[in-house]
């Protein structure tokens, strides 16, 4: 497929094109001196967005399953990350961490038999084990059932929280890009355009999905942990919020699927437009979202960054043909 | 020790329930088994059914049983309409983009109904009385609501099996090249079948609106369940979805002595779950 074969070829990590990258980050980071609080948390939340919708796209944009449990990640590291913090009184990096490994174990665990399952099987298999653990979650007394729990306020530092979802957020987009450029990667792309031959050629689909859905896990649970120490209280119907799967899906297919800066764009635009109408509106985003998603599946099935690409591939092909013809002339 | 007569009343109790939610299964089965798309909206679909009769009964005082007039020729319109200007489009390309569209329609009926009418629960208050047999005590809307998932069925059953159209959506759901090839339409047998599936899941929304009381979120839940009751009963196969249903409302009622109501909705997913790695085929399908 041309849209694939092209996302190989820009694949050199030269300083070019890492520049943008560091500039943008460095951008990023130095936000919390330049400007206001407001819009530090609103670059917070974007980051989280990102980090979302970037680990979702890479198990789905990857491998071509559909995760509509990812919520799941997300909760799981959450909850995580605040059992750990007081329970075990952990310091906070080491929490975050732990929600984390959380997220990315039972990923590793639910792979086994879920990953059996193909197409929308896989994808109703995993709604449902996200329904199941918030209804867990919802009646056990082991995490305070209902209740939830609040951060105290001593954790609460609203900078710190900031560059650490800065930094989950930058390793995130890291981690998509090497897994896309790894024999991982290699053996995803294979997996997504035709399981059957790449099983018959030796590729050990199951292992490297369910790898791939642990590193989706790890780091939707890594951002989770970093999104509740800042929103400082859990509770199951808002960590298990079918709303946070929606959203990241929306995001990343309005960017494009299986590429590293879609889910980027996705998140700007769409937590931009769920920022400025959530506080007029309320639910008009959801709308405005489920109008996206069939909009983007109808007109331009790879999302922003397909749209663009086949733009820059015409212009490119347009000048090839040009040189060739002076060449002739 | 648990009485005899508890157990009879929740398996009676539970098979009513589960006649219901087989209904509520079926609308998505055929749409499911003739397309081969899996319509996430469905659950949406019937809450729109519900919605439709509690602003019939708050605003004209039309009960629900009479507002099935009113919502089931709505369900055929919007599921035709749908259709036609949605599913046509994606039906036969990648599995994951009907998944998708059916997802994104979901969340636009589902925050049209958030943004219209807010979170809050609705309900309507009608409540008919108790039958009650030899120590068992039946309430008469869920026995209406039996009766309805009764007759839908029978319907269903007749139309299968003695139309025309009827025999040509059997036909596409066994094997669509042969359907072609003895000239039936296969767009013309996907219209009719998406009109019918939504109909049916509009209708057991109003019906729904007997038992208990729905909010906009109420939708995906009811998704949920229907995939439990397909996966159950096996895909294409109308029969399969009534008795997965029966299956799950019995054992949903019944386990409500062992263990806490309020986890009684996890059981279907665990049930489903468990279905879905040893048997992805279904407990009735064939494949």
């Amino acid at each position: 497929m041309a849209l694939d074969g092209n996302m190989k070829e820009k694949g050199g990590l030269s300083i070019g094109n890492l520049i943008p990258w560091i500039a943008v980050a460095a951008l990023l980071a130095v936000a919390p001196y330049i400007v206001n609080a407001a819009l530090v948390s609103f670059l917070f939340f974007f980051l989280m967005w990102v980090a979302l919708s970037q680990s979702f796209n890479l198990f789905t944009g990857l491998t071509g399953y559909v995760n509509f449990g990812f919520v799941v990640f997300y909760g799981l590291g959450g909850y995580g990350m605040t059992l750990s913090l007081l329970r075990l009184n952990l310091p906070i990096y080491l929490a975050l961490l732990v929600g984390g490994l959380i997220a990315a174990a039972f990923a590793m665990v639910v792979s086994l038999p879920v990953l059996r399952l193909r197409g929308a099987y896989f994808a109703i298999a995993m709604l449902s084990l996200a329904q199941a653990v918030f209804v867990i979650f919802d009646n056990w007394n082991f995490v305070n059932s209902a209740t939830g729990y609040t951060i105290p306020v001593q954790y609460y530092n609203p900078q710190l929280q900031y560059y650490a979802m800065l930094v989950i957020a930058a390793a995130t987009c890291l981690a998509v890009y090497l897994v896309m450029h790894s024999k991982l990667g290699l053996a995803l792309r294979a997996i997504k355009q035709n399981e059957e031959a790449a099983v018959s050629l030796g590729v050990n689909s199951t292992l490297y999905k369910s790898i791939t859905l642990a590193i989706s896990g790890f780091f939707a649970g890594l951002a989770g942990g970093a999104a509740i120490w800042a929103i400082t209280i859990i509770d199951p119907p808002s960590a298990f919020d079918t709303t946070v799967t929606l959203t990241v899906i929306s995001m990343t297919m309005l960017g494009g699927f299986g590429t590293l800066l879609g889910p980027i764009i996705g998140s700007a635009i769409l937590y931009s437009v769920e920022y400025y109408l959530g506080l007029t509106y309320p639910y008009l985003h959801l709308i405005i979202f489920g109008a996206i998603i069939i909009g983007t599946v109808l007109a331009m099935p790879h999302g922003i960054m397909g749209v663009l690409r086949e733009y820059f591939l015409k212009g490119r092909v347009a000048r090839a043909t040009e040189e060739e013809i002076k060449v002739k002339e | 020790m648990v009485s005899t007569l508890l157990v009879s009343q929740l398996v009676i109790l539970g098979l009513m329930y589960g006649l219901l939610y087989g209904v509520l299964a079926l609308g998505l089965n055929i749409v499911w088994g003739v397309m081969r798309v899996v319509n996430i909206a469905h659950g949406d679909f019937v809450m729109v059914g519900s919605y439709t009769s509690y602003w019939a009964f708050v605003l004209a005082g039309i009960n629900p049983i009479i507002s099935l007039l009113l919502t089931i020729p709505l369900g055929f319109a919007l599921g035709t309409a749908t259709y036609l200007s949605l599913v046509k489009r994606v039906q036969g390309s990648e599995e994951l983009m009907s998944l998708f569209l059916t997802f994104g329609l979901s969340t636009l009926i589902g925050g049209l109904l958030l943004f219209l009418y807010s979170p809050t629960q609705r309900a309507i208050p009608i409540y008919l009385g108790n039958l009650a047999y030899l120590g068992l005590s039946i309430p008469v809307n869920i026995l209406i609501a039996s009766v309805y998932a009764i007759i839908v069925a029978l319907g269903l059953r007749i139309f299968f099996t003695r139309t025309f159209w009827g025999k040509a959506i059997r036909a596409v759901i066994d094997d669509k090249i042969s359907a072609m090839l003895v000239g039936i339409n296969p767009s013309m047998v996907s219209l009719l079948t998406f009109g019918i599936g939504i109909a049916i899941a509009c209708s057991v929304g109003s019906i729904i609106m007997l038992l208990e009381s729905v909010s906009p979120v109420s939708g995906p839940d009811l998704t949920l369940i229907s995939f439990v009751i397909v996966v159950l009963g096996g895909l294409g196969n109308p029969a399969g979805a009534l008795v997965g249903g029966v299956l799950l409302g019995v054992v949903e009622s019944v386990s409500s002595i062992a263990v806490n109501a309020a986890v009684t909705p996890a059981i279907g997913f665990i049930i489903l779950f468990i279905v879905l790695i040893v048997r992805p085929q279904g407990i009735m399908g064939s494949r």
